[in-house]
């Protein structure tokens, strides 16, 4: 009985991110799919124990749903005098034995993310739609309350009903934008979880949740270099995964303990990153995974690709401008030319846009320590510090601050 | 699918009506219009006269008044609005983006409720 009910829940669990597409695409309505497919489950394990698995359970699981999906459309076209028409049905290609679903998946993904959507409800309709993950883990990793994400998820989701947000595939000439804002998405709720895992327990899950869907995107637009670059760069970042702290406080790449990096996830990383250059269109998520690279073979080899790297960031400056950017990009200038080459560029960036913007700070103070020009330096890093959110990064600056020596202590 | 598009532009914009920039403005929306009506989703729509001809009834506990103004202080005004019929929001947002909106403004694209039965 307990083994019937592992069954069933891996057979949904396979099954519910296709079946929830296939139904919200068909219906366009991600709600009553959801709904719809919950009853289905509800079902399943009820009759299942007693009658077996049946062979295909997948087409079992969609016409449950389906059925139940009717009779909600029915009701309400009788309820209310403003609902709309129940979809018209036609003749069902889906009733035929053998029938394979199409995978709608990569229509919900951009569903999730259409630009009607506010951006920053992107991942968590993603992840509640496409992965199954309940609105109260999404809240919880995102740091609102349960209710609220659960209102913020339900109103998009009625949103993409009323106002009819399409399921399709965005043609040649949408395309870059529109898989851009996924793929930004995904990278977002990843940092997300990164920044979130050290404190909060589950937190850690999103990233390999949203590597999940970097994974899927990839599998479902294998010709698409960016969610390529995507893949890789969520590859890279959580193969150093381990070493980005210790003892609590915050390790650059430089100093992190390579012996703790995932080798083969690194190397997974490298030939998805070569499969995305073969197509030599470049974008800011290849650039952005290849900056990675040239910093994990610069530690693993010892060779300086400082140049490569500033260079890399010359150019996702040009095609993906933005004060992080601008910022980073002074850094590689620091690291490959000099700390006065980082702080000249540093000082080109409007003085407005960095008054409390913390990368700016914590750079500025490394560049000036560099530079030995350690009282700027200090004030640099007391900015820093106070601007920190994340108390891994305080204490890693609090202890750079420490080590300035005389010079920066009496600043 | 019947979709609203509720065309708001900024001063400027309403001031380009009585500049010497009047015919580009005029014909580029006489364009626009024609473009949906040809199209075939054209409902209805109209252009409205500018904020200052507004008024304003206003409802609520002190009862019924009458005021002076459009109903809300903004930088943007409503200066048109058209009703298409399309399939869908990506559609609707087409024609959005085709609006001859040249010094600032917006267009909000809301979906219409469908009509009640009839009988």
């Amino acid at each position: 009985m307990r083994e019937d009910k592992r069954l069933i829940e891996r057979v949904f669990q396979a099954s519910s991110g296709r079946l929830t597409a296939y139904l919200a695409a068909r219906f366009g309505d991600v709600a009553l799919a959801e709904d719809a497919l919950s009853a289905a489950f509800a079902a399943a394990l009820r009759l299942w124990p007693d009658t077996g698995v049946p062979t295909s359970p997948e087409a079992w699981l969609y016409q449950v749903a389906r059925r139940a999906i009717l009779d909600t459309l029915r009701r309400r076209k009788t309820a209310a005098a403003y609902a709309a028409d129940p979809v018209a049905q036609r003749p069902e290609a889906e009733d035929a034995p053998g029938f394979v679903f199409p995978d709608e998946r990569l229509k919900l993904l951009f569903v999730c993310a259409h630009p009607a959507i506010a951006a920053d409800l992107h991942i968590a309709l993603m992840l509640n739609t496409v992965l199954g993950v309940e609105a109260h883990r999404i809240a919880h990793a995102f740091v609102i309350s349960p209710a609220t994400m659960s209102q913020r998820l339900t109103r998009a989701k009625a949103k993409i009903r009323e106002a009819r947000i399409p399921f399709v595939i965005p043609d040649a000439e949408d395309m870059p934008p529109r898989l851009h804002s996924v793929l930004q998405a995904i990278y977002a709720g990843f940092g997300i979880g990164w920044d979130e895992a050290r404190t909060r327990m589950g937190a850690e899950d999103l990233t390999q949740e949203c590597l999940l869907l970097a994974r899927l995107v990839a599998e479902l637009m294998p010709q698409a270099p960016e969610a390529l670059g995507c893949l890789a760069l969520l590859l890279y970042s959580d193969a150093r995964h381990k070493s980005r702290t210790r003892d609590g406080a915050y390790v650059p790449l430089s100093e992190q303990d390579a012996t703790l990096w995932d080798a083969d996830q690194m190397r997974e990383a490298g030939q998805v990153l070569q499969r995305a250059a073969r197509f030599q269109h470049s974008g800011p998520f290849q650039l952005m995974a290849a900056i990675q690279s040239a910093h994990i073979e610069a530690r693993l080899t010892g060779r300086d690709y400082s140049e490569g790297v500033a260079h890399l960031y010359a150019g996702l400056r040009h095609i993906a401008p933005g004060l992080g950017v601008e910022v980073a990009f002074a850094m590689a200038l620091g690291n490959a030319q000099g700390p006065e080459f980082g702080l000249r560029q540093l000082d080109l960036i409007d003085p407005v846009q960095t008054a409390s913007y913390q990368p700016y700070w914590a750079t500025r103070a490394d560049l000036l320590r560099r530079a030995g020009r350690m009282t700027e330096a200090a004030s640099a890093y007391d900015l820093a510090i106070g601007l920190s959110g994340d108390s891994a990064v305080r204490q890693y600056l609090i202890g750079r601050r420490a080590g300035l020596g005389a010079g920066g202590a009496h600043a | 699918m019947h979709y609203m598009l509720l065309i708001a532009e900024s001063a400027e914009g309403f001031a380009e009506r009585n500049s010497e920039n009047a015919p580009a403005y005029w014909s580029g929306w006489m364009a626009y219009s024609a473009a949906i009506v040809e199209a075939g989703i054209f409902v209805s729509g109209a252009g409205l006269a500018g904020p200052e001809t507004a008024t304003v009834l206003r409802f609520d506990t002190k009862g019924q008044r009458v005021q002076d103004g459009p109903f809300i202080d903004s930088k943007e005004q409503v200066g048109g609005f058209f009703i298409i019929d399309v399939p869908n929001l990506d559609a609707a947002l087409d024609w959005a983006r085709k609006a001859p909106i040249t010094r600032g403004g917006s267009v909000e694209v809301r979906p219409c409720l469908p009509p009640p039965p009839r009988d």
